[in-house]
């Protein structure tokens, strides 16, 4: 496998936009990527686009803009994780050598669906009993709570250092600072989730260009690598004692650690899967920037705030910044990919080297989760 | 009135759609391993083909829980739900029974899943199970 390189990035605001398409959103993120790395589109030789609700021919639909035709395009779906789904075809396909320069494309369109909110997956008996996301993480909640010493205070903490992040952030759909007692008197979603605790729902779209390092030498002197990419996908619940446990995130995020020759103490920033502000908690965990059970006094020490000792979330999360659920996972390498180069402006952690683009998904009755995919980017 | 047709919320998942029901598990006539819902053709964990059906005994304690204050799909809000650790190591995801919707929920409790209609849609009861306090 050789070096696969971050050449282009470019992402949407995230937002309420009803009014805009899929292909609309997918279109202008890759207008921006390109932009980036100023490459001709035509040399583009391989494409994946993550679309979660209502895809169709996503890759060809958004490239055809672009003079990008007749190339191998694939169209993907792995819930939450769909974006990581599309970065990790592509690097696949620069890592082997199979080609020098491909697109990963995430986008989606939800709020002008009628019945957006319930998100639930279809045909899923647990789903249908009344097991919704906010169930799903008020259940992780309540043990956290009760088993790991986390307070609600924690949750609502969490939550107001991505919105204090976001402010920073050109394209996130809340730039407003919250106070922990705003997070906490929010509606009641799922007792302890308050509404200011969940992420919303987002439209938008994010795009990376991948190269070999060959074909990056001809375009830039910022070389942002890929060194460590995993995708893993759930085991069978019956395996874990602990719902607050995701051992398919642990397995993705050791397999990238290992490729990329990295421990967690090399970890300058990251980008995580926050879709419920006590999701967090449990992703610095699974990420070894602590203990297990140890996640509140992480967040507690300051460790994981802007200006702390690792920065996560900088870009404000899914819970300020948004979650076009598909896109998020190519955002996260985009944004981490900034972070490197130093082009983070009010966002940037001093000096980052090393990051980590996480992002998981998916709920499925008998699995522990849907996918877990892991980008470690080094510079 | 009218006529109230039930069907069960999944074919195979629960021995009768009365009050006496219970719901069907798979057991692992090797290792033990036992799977709800009942959806394996082998043993995941040791590949052994011979599985038995067994009921659940309905017996089990309060793994984590949540009171939904937004509707789901077909349960309307609010309701109590959990995750409930079933005697035989198996985990099943239940709603509260509305009439016990009073009742303190907490980890650990100890509960029992019950047969019984969970939502009804147009002329047809829908039967699925709950948990109620043991």
């Amino acid at each position: 496998m050789r070096d696969v390189v971050v050449l282009g990035i470019g992402q949407t605001v995230f937002g309420k936009m009803p009014e805009r398409s899929a292909t609309d959103l997918g279109q202008e993120a890759v207008r921006e990527a390109i932009r980036d790395c100023g490459i001709d589109p035509r040399e583009i030789q391989v494409a994946y686009t993550a679309r979660r609700f209502d895809a169709q021919d996503d890759s060809q639909r958004i490239l055809m803009a672009h003079g990008i035709t007749q190339i191998e395009m694939f169209n993907v779906e792995n819930a939450c994780a769909g974006g990581s789904t599309a970065v990790r075809g592509v690097w696949k396909d620069v890592a082997s050598g199979l080609y020098d320069v491909g697109i990963a494309i995430g986008t989606e369109a939800v709020t002008g669906m009628p019945r957006t909110g319930a998100l639930a997956s279809k045909n899923d008996l647990d789903a249908e009993l009344g097991r919704t996301m906010p169930v799903a993480f008020s259940t992780v909640a309540r043990r956290q709570m009760e088993l790991q010493g986390a307070t609600v205070h924690d949750f609502a903490r969490v939550s107001a250092k991505n919105h204090r992040h976001a402010m920073h952030n050109p394209f996130a759909q809340y730039r407003k600072e919250l106070s922990e007692e705003e997070i906490l008197n929010s509606r009641t979603i799922c007792d302890p989730v308050t509404l200011l605790q969940c992420c919303p729902n987002s439209d938008g779209a994010a795009a990376v260009i991948l190269c070999s390092e060959a074909y990056a030498r001809r375009h830039t002197t910022k070389m942002v690598k890929i060194s460590g990419s995993s995708l893993t996908s759930g085991d069978y619940a019956f395996r874990r004692s602990d719902i607050t446990e995701s051992p398919f995130s642990i397995v993705a995020i050791e397999s990238a650690y290992q490729m990329a020759g990295i421990s967690p103490e090399d970890i300058d920033v990251v980008e995580i899967h926050d879709a419920f502000a006590n999701e967090e908690l449990l992703r610095y965990e699974d990420l070894k920037l602590c203990e297990r059970g140890d996640g509140a006094n992480l967040l507690r020490s300051g460790a994981t705030e802007l200006g702390g000792r690792v920065p996560v979330n900088p870009s404000g999360g899914l819970l300020s910044l948004g979650h076009p659920l598909s896109a998020s996972g190519v955002r996260v390498v985009g944004d981490i990919a900034r972070q490197l180069r130093g082009q983070a402006q009010g966002m940037q952690v001093e000096s980052a080297k090393v990051g980590v683009a996480h992002m998981l998904g998916g709920s499925v009755t008998g699995l522990d989760g849907g996918a877990c995919g892991i980008n470690v980017l080094v510079c | 009135m009218l006529m109230m047709n039930s069907r069960p919320i999944r074919d195979n998942l629960l021995s009768d759609l009365g009050a006496e029901g219970h719901l069907l598990a798979a057991k692992c006539e090797k290792c033990g391993q036992v799977y709800y819902p009942p959806t394996v053709e082998f043993c995941m964990q040791c590949l052994h083909e011979e599985l038995a059906e067994i009921q659940l005994s309905g017996e089990g304690s309060i793994h984590s829980y949540a009171r939904s204050e937004v509707d789901a799909e077909f349960i309307k809000a609010p309701y109590v739900c959990g995750v409930i650790d079933m005697v035989e190591g198996v985990k099943v995801f239940a709603p509260m029974h509305p009439e016990h919707m009073g009742h303190p929920v907490s980890i650990n409790m100890p509960v029992k899943v019950i047969v019984g209609e969970v939502w009804r849609s147009d002329n047809e009861s829908v039967v699925g199970y709950h948990f109620i306090p043991a």
